[in-house]
């Protein structure tokens, strides 16, 4: 067993440590240091581990200390101080990641080349790689907790019940597949996951607004309780003996051992997303009607998530228009929000932009193929198609954010109104300037900094690290305080400005940066 | 109308894969291109098609009236071993944008049934997305669409390779037959291939391209000549 967890280590490590020297060699200045040869130089794989250890060991913790600061005591020093709402929201917390966040047995490349390209015991390694994982949820848990100064019962029944809900749903699991039950996660059991999830996120924020919050013995009981249970759940995977059946049937549902020959996950992606339909034509000509039958065709992946945003948002504020009437607090809330919180709107509209989903698949379904023509890649044709896809990317992305604009400005209205009229315009117009200035911003650094190759693997550093220079830079904007006034003319303005320089650089430059890495 | 590399060098990393490759093709003719796996025959083309830049050296294009011009992405068709098409477009969408985006160039058009007719695509195919296309059939789509353009350059990177028997000889037939008015240059390790379809063999090897003169050589001894210099490492060293 111990032979196991040591082979299988090493062979994670080894694909971390590649990866991380291979990461290395995309940064522009280090990659003309770096040669091939130094995938074996023992100096760089000492640094590489080291690199790989503190991965692990911030992976263990710094996302459960942003998960106790963030989700539980931030949430729960708002309604009351006490510890019993940490433990109240924790609990039912734990109790969605029970569903959406156990899942310890994965089609990770690594698994399949441990179990059916090296063929180790499959029983060993499924089991030491699971308790391994557990392991580190226990020590996150327990530092947490530590940390945060709970009481002795609770340092050590808080990482427990964690534990046990993921020792449960793993059991199911596994259980699950000798009754054949595995991957049979319907529709319907889908649907009643997300209403008890959608219960429990109520009774973990909801109850504390109310008031009410379990007690610390409550929580302790209720611990005591799931933890017996997980002793059995925990004895059922750790005494399972069909690993090898049960990964084959796992990757036999996953894309992963076709990952090693990409070529068919293309294949795989292209006809899943691909509408079937030849009666969608079009009449329009050239690069129109590619474009055109493009969006017919990819209706399904292009349209669907901006339609189920902007319903969101319709339910949203509609509840909130709600509140808004019913209660003179709430809209005092909302109104200050909009008088003050407008940058809030630039992390939101971040993240409904369906720009990069968009762009994902026009290369995977569309530029792979067509960019190996020279007539695809002369600069006319290249700035033309751009120009087509700028006006429908921003199309597809004003559906929702039309919405949220209007019912923006409407909140803003029936929540008391502003004293400057003009604000009812700047509230609308920047919403909508946030909207086409992401919708701008991806297109044009798709066209700039194109990161795939033809066997769609994304090369390069720069496509990266833009895209995580503008999250940070919406949560930047975010956390600086700006009256709406202020923060909507610079948004307008800005916006503008940016969109004009942007659609500069991409007549200047696409026509030489748009093309196949190789 | 020749296509002239002048003392083209690249190198990856450290490793030097075309070590200033001299040569002139005319049009005319289909050169096999031979070469052990990894002695940069893709690295050739790709650097051809622009997809790469090269590290020294020029690919040039010498018309029939002596009037020489760089070579520019124009000029290439490029027909890959994978065939890579749209796959969301059914093949007569496909032949519709493709004859629209380049009608300036197109001097002889055809309608779309003539040319499904020329690479024999039935019927019933035609308007079926390219995703539902065999392998056979996508790869026959590809190399339409770069015949139809007339490229001066055609470069063939080991197309027929996965082709089943009907339909490989069906594309060597089409090949025979554009030769006259292109420069296709053909990549492939299968020898047979080469040696049946091509007028000259030429080798890739340690970063030199060469060509290798028949000399009235039986097909056999012709065969050991070019394994022969295909093994001989130490030749460039």
């Amino acid at each position: 067993m111990l032979k196991t967890f040591y082979i299988s280590f090493r062979l994670k490590n080894t694909y971390r440590v590649n990866s991380i020297i291979y990461f290395l060699k995309q940064i522009p200045l280090i990659k003309k240091i770096i040669s091939q040869k130094l995938y074996k130089s023992k100096g760089l794989k000492i640094f590489a581990n080291i690199i790989s250890l503190l991965i692990e060991i911030a992976k263990t913790l710094i996302g459960k200390l942003i998960y106790f600061i963030v989700m539980i005591l931030l949430p729960a020093g708002y309604f009351t101080s006490t510890k019993a709402t940490s433990t109240h929201i924790l609990l039912f917390l734990s109790m969605i990641g029970m569903f959406y966040n156990s899942d310890k047995f994965k089609t990770s490349k690594d698994n399949y080349y441990a179990i059916f390209l090296l063929r180790i015991n499959a029983n060993h390694y499924a089991v030491v790689n699971y308790l391994y994982e557990i392991l580190k949820v226990f020590l996150g848990f327990l530092i947490c907790s530590i940390i945060f100064d709970f009481s002795w019962l609770l340092k050590i029944a808080i990482p427990l019940f964690v534990v046990s809900c993921k020792h449960i749903y793993n059991a199911v699991n596994v259980i699950g597949y000798k009754k054949k039950y595995m991957g049979k996660r319907t529709v319907v059991l889908n649907i009643l996951i997300s209403i008890a999830s959608l219960v429990c996120l109520l009774a973990a924020y909801g109850l504390p607004f109310l008031g009410f919050a379990l007690s610390e013995e409550a929580f302790l009981m209720i611990s005591l309780v799931v933890t017996l249970i997980g002793c059995f759940a925990a004895y059922s995977i750790v005494s399972f003996k069909e690993y090898k059946k049960f990964y084959q049937e796992l990757f036999s549902k996953s894309s992963i051992t076709t990952s090693i020959t990409s070529q068919q996950i293309i294949q795989e992606t292209v006809s899943k997303n691909i509408n079937s339909d030849t009666t969608l034509t079009s009449n329009k000509h050239g690069f129109e009607y590619l474009n055109d039958l493009f969006i017919k065709r990819h209706k399904r992946i292009l349209m669907k998530s901006a339609v189920t945003i902007s319903r969101l948002i319709v339910a949203t504020i509609v509840i909130l228009a709600v509140f808004v009437i019913m209660s003179k607090e709430v809209a005092g809330f909302v109104n200050d929000i909009l008088h003050n919180n407008l940058p809030w709107f630039l992390y939101l509209t971040y993240y409904m932009n369906r720009s990069e989903a968009i762009t994902q698949s026009m290369f995977i379904n569309c530029d792979h193929s067509l960019l190996t023509y020279a007539v695809y890649r002369k600069p006319k044709n290249i700035v033309k198609l751009f120009s087509i896809r700028l006006r429908d990317v921003i199309k597809i992305n004003l559906i929702p954010g039309s919405v949220l604009a209007v019912g923006s400005t409407l909140l803003l209205f029936i929540s008391g109104g502003s004293r400057s009229v003009g604000l009812y315009f700047l509230v609308f117009s920047s919403i909508i300037a946030m909207n086409v200035f992401f919708s701008v911003h991806r297109l044009v650094i798709y066209y700039l900094l194109q990161p795939y190759n033809i066997n769609i693997e994304s090369k390069g550093f720069m496509y990266p690290l833009i895209n995580g220079l503008t999250y940070f830079g919406c949560y930047i904007v975010m956390r600086i305080s700006l009256s709406s006034l202020v923060f909507c003319t610079i948004v307008i303005i800005g916006s503008v400005l940016y969109c004009l320089l942007s659609l500069a650089l991409v007549y200047r430059f696409a026509p030489k940066t748009f093309k196949l890495r190789m | 109308m020749k296509l002239i590399i002048n003392d083209v060098w690249k190198k990856f990393d450290q490793t030097e894969v075309l070590k200033g490759i001299n040569f002139s093709f005319e049009h005319g003719k289909i050169y096999g291109l031979l070469g052990r796996n990894g002695a940069g025959k893709t690295t050739l083309f790709n650097c051809l098609n622009q997809d790469i830049n090269v590290d020294h050296g020029t690919f040039v294009l010498m018309e029939e009236d002596g009037i020489e011009k760089q070579v520019t992405i124009e000029d290439i068709g490029y027909v890959l071993s994978t065939p890579v098409v749209p796959e969301f477009l059914t093949g007569r969408e496909f032949l519709k944008f493709f004859i629209e985006v380049n009608n300036e160039v197109i001097s002889d058009a055809k309608t779309i049934d003539d040319y499904f007719d020329f690479v024999r695509i039935n019927n019933d195919d035609r308007d079926k997305l390219l995703k539902d296309y065999s392998h056979g059939m996508k790869n026959k789509m590809q190399m339409l669409i770069n015949f139809i353009i007339h490229p001066k350059i055609l470069l063939l990177d080991e197309p027929l390779t996965s082709l089943d028997v009907v339909v490989a000889e069906e594309m060597k037939q089409i090949l025979k037959g554009i030769k006259k008015d292109s420069i296709i240059i053909f990549s492939t390790h299968i020898m047979e291939l080469a040696l049946d379809l091509c007028d000259e063999i030429v080798i890739l090897h340690q970063g030199y391209l060469e060509e290798v003169k028949n000399n009235d050589l039986n097909n056999k001894e012709f065969k050991d000549k070019i394994i022969n210099a295909l093994k001989d490492d130490d030749r460039y060293a």
